[in-house]
Formats: structure tokens, C-alpha cells, sequence
């Protein structure tokens, strides 16, 4: 026992490093479950207290800049409120619509699974696997809620999957991020016979009860056909430029609720 | 160098400048530079490597906080620090002095101790991000890349402000 001591203590720095990255793994492994099962909002709290200082100071130096793209971004607002009226006039579903707007405090787009954090959060009516669009497409689905912040599950994250299709087109396929180029998304599982062209908007698909129908999501850039698998390869340019996010609108539908107890019930059959 | 107050500022420069600035580059719409390896690649392994390896990992959960990784650059940052003395046993001959000052080791030794283990380090976040070994195989390009441009911010900031000031 002793000599097991000594042994221990002669190596003390390896027993360091070796208790650190026992943590640092028990960490990232909570996270992807995290990720998973969203539970526990204190993260979302503390990284939105750090981050919104952080924010606070960049703005500060920018509020010149800023006062302009808020101005701007009226404007717009206008137009989106006759968007808003055409969703609605167009799909009882989303009738009970509400945009929450929120300034965006941290804007992850250099990793691989990125999030993006908003100012507003449960007491501002928020809730998860709600849809999240910027002043020109989407953005992502909330993930996690804390009082007054919220964590976003972008698309340039490799654990988002939504379902959207080509405007001109009634077959879906699903947005999915290789990891590398900013603003650049795959396309995949498009079926072969969908005619599709370089430049195509493509847009919200309305599959689930996050995004309504129509949304704009991007371009596409390119497409390479393979004639084996019968598969399309497509990349699509997002309207949304990511590097430049200040501002985004929550889409919460009062509905969802009836809607996840219904589909729970169904899945007792 | 050693562990004083000028350490300390130079390690608190380089968290809050990756955080702050080099984290929301992307250059060529895929290149975000790693500079916060950097204060640890210039101690010497044999400094007090438990205290080495305390700062690597409360800086690295600094990092985590702030970026939402959940222990990501918290297990990097403590993998770098102790494993840098690998190099150094391969470095090391009988009868030679073990280096102590790492600023002033000869400059082609030197970046391919930086670049190995910034390498090694992008190399490492993108596996913990994804878990999935055919996914780093096919970002080897993007990191090599990655890899470069770190280097080229790291030495430029190193004879801007460290070397030039210590002359």
C-alpha cells in the first residue's frame, strides 16, 4: 500500500492530468446528452451572463453601426408584417403566430456543432424546438431556455436536420451541415426525378410544427448528379449570412402544444 | 518564460483575443485560427508542470463557458500541456543542456514544435465535436489550413510584442 502511495506520489502530475480530462470528458459527454434530452438550464443562464457582457462591450463600440442596421431593420419589419399576414392567410395552423424578436449575444459559427445564443428567454415566452429565422431565412430551432436566455441549435450545426424543398417543387429533402464553409449547407436525400437548377430558392418544406411552409432558406449553388447511387449532391448559399448575425425572430405557434399532445397520444397505437 | 504577473497578462491577452476576435474569423469562409495554445507552448515542460496544467484547465473551462463547447477546449488545453514534453524527451541528447527558454530555441525547431501541436489540437477539437474518425480524415485539408494561418498569427504576434520587447 505504501510503495502504491509513493508510486502515486512520484507521479502526481500524471494522476493531474489524468483527473482533468477525466473531467473535461465527463463534460462533453453531459453536453451531447444535453444536447439530447435538454435538461438542466443553468449552462444556457451562465454562458448568456458572460456573453451578453461580451456583447455589451462590442456594441458599445459600435453603436453608430448598430443605430443604423436597427434602422434598417424597421423597414424591414414592415414587410415582414405582411409576410406574417400571408403565412397566416395561408395555413390555419400558424394562425395563432407570434414573432419574438432578440438580439443574438453569441454567434458560434466556427465549430463544427454551433449555437447561437439570444437575449430573451422563458419569461419572454419562449420555448424549445421553436423555429428561429433572421431578417433574410432561417437560422435554427431552439434547444435550450433559461429565464432570459435562450441557446439555439443553428443549422450550421451537425445535429440539425430540417426538412425543406426546392420553391417550385413538392418534394422534400433535408439541410444538413458537412462542418467546413460557413453559409455553404448540403441538400440531402432529395429524390432523383425532382427537377432542380443551380440558382433554385430553396425554402421551408413545413413538415413539423417548428418552421411554417415557405420560409426562405438559401440558393442553390451547386449540384452534382451521380448516376450509380441516383442520389443528388446539392450546396446551397444561405440568404442568411451567419458572420453577421445581430438580430433574430422567434416563431412561436400558441398551437404547439394541442399539436405535441396529439402526436404523443398517436404513438400509443 | 516563467510564471509571473507578465505570464499571467499574456495568457488573459490570449483567451480574451481567440474569444473576442479570432473565434469569429473565418477566413475563406472556413479558417478560424487557434491562437489560445499558444501561452502554453511557450513554458517550459519542466516549469511546474501541475501548475502548467491547473491554468490549462481553468482556462480551458473558461473557454468552454464562453463558447458552449462542454469540455471541449478544456480537454485539449490539458492534453497540450502534458504531452508537450514528448517532443522535448525527442529533443533531449546526453550531455546537452535541456532547453529551458523556448523563445530563444532555434526558429525552424520551434515552428515545428507550434505547428505539431496546433495541429494536434485543431485535430482533436474537431474529433471531440464529432466523435466520428472519417470526419476529421476528411477535414485533414481544412486543418493543415487552420494549421498554417495559427501559425502565421502566432509567430507574427510573437516577434511583434514578445521577442522584440525581450531584446
Amino acid at each position: 500500500m505504501l510503495k502504491l502511495i509513493k508510486f502515486l506520489l512520484a507521479r502526481n502530475s500524471l494522476l493531474l492530468f489524468l483527473g482533468m480530462e477525466l473531467i473535461a470528458f465527463i463534460m462533453i459527454l453531459n453536453n451531447n446528452l444535453y444536447l439530447k434530452y435538454q435538461t438542466n438550464d443553468y449552462k444556457t443562464e451562465i454562458s448568456g451572463f458572460f456573453n451578453s457582457k461580451i456583447n455589451s462591450l462590442k456594441k458599445y463600440n459600435s453603436l453608430t453601426e448598430n443605430n443604423k442596421k436597427l434602422l434598417e431593420e424597421n423597414a424591414k419589419l414592415h414587410k415582414q408584417v405582411l409576410y406574417k399576414n400571408r403565412i397566416t392567410e395561408t395555413k390555419n395552423h400558424w394562425d395563432s403566430l407570434q414573432v419574438i424578436p432578440a438580439f443574438v449575444i453569441s454567434n458560434q459559427y466556427q465549430m463544427i456543432n454551433n449555437i447561437i445564443l439570444l437575449d430573451k428567454g422563458k419569461k419572454a415566452g419562449i420555448k424549445p424546438k421553436t423555429g428561429v429565422i433572421g431578417s433574410k431565412g432561417i437560422i435554427g430551432v431552439t434547444l435550450k431556455v433559461s429565464p432570459h436566455y435562450t441557446a439555439v441549435l443553428s443549422i450550421l450545426n451537425r445535429k440539425n436536420m430540417i426538412s425543406v424543398r426546392p420553391k417550385n417543387s413538392k418534394q422534400f429533402g433535408f439541410l444538413k451541415w458537412d462542418g467546413n464553409k460557413v453559409n455553404i449547407i448540403d441538400l440531402i436525400d432529395l429524390p432523383f426525378e425532382t427537377k432542380v437548377q443551380v440558382n433554385d430558392t430553396i425554402v421551408t418544406a413545413g413538415n413539423s410544427n417548428i418552421f411554417p411552409k415557405g420560409l426562405p432558406v438559401g440558393k442553390i449553388i451547386q449540384i452534382q448528379k451521380s448516376k450509380d447511387s441516383k442520389i443528388y449532391k446539392i450546396k446551397i448559399k444561405t440568404f442568411e449570412d451567419f458572420r453577421g448575425l445581430d438580430y433574430a425572430y422567434i416563431l412561436i405557434n400558441n398551437l404547439t402544444n394541442e399539436y405535441e399532445q396529439l402526436k404523443d397520444s398517436l404513438n400509443e397505437f | 518564460m516563467n510564471f509571473n504577473f507578465r505570464y499571467i497578462l499574456l495568457l488573459s491577452i490570449f483567451l480574451l483575443l481567440q474569444i473576442i476576435w479570432f473565434n469569429h474569423i473565418k477566413l475563406f469562409g472556413f479558417i478560424t485560427p487557434v491562437i489560445f495554445l499558444y501561452p502554453f507552448l511557450i513554458i517550459s515542460p519542466w516549469n511546474n508542470e501541475n501548475l502548467q496544467l491547473l491554468l490549462a484547465f481553468f482556462s480551458g473551462l473558461f473557454l468552454d463557458f464562453i463558447i458552449q463547447t462542454g469540455g471541449i477546449f478544456t480537454a485539449v488545453t490539458v492534453f497540450i500541456v502534458y504531452t508537450k514534453k514528448i517532443f522535448f524527451w525527442y529533443l533531449d541528447k546526453p550531455g546537452k543542456k535541456p532547453i529551458e527558454n523556448i523563445l530563444k530555441m532555434e526558429f525552424l525547431i520551434k515552428i515545428t514544435y507550434y505547428a505539431l501541436y496546433i495541429f494536434i489540437g485543431i485535430l482533436l477539437i474537431s474529433f471531440l465535436q464529432s466523435f466520428q474518425i472519417s470526419f476529421v480524415i476528411s477535414r485533414i485539408p481544412y486543418i493543415l489550413l487552420n494549421t498554417i494561418f495559427s501559425l502565421f498569427f502566432i509567430v507574427f504576434i510573437e516577434y511583434l510584442f514578445l521577442i522584440r520587447t525581450d531584446k
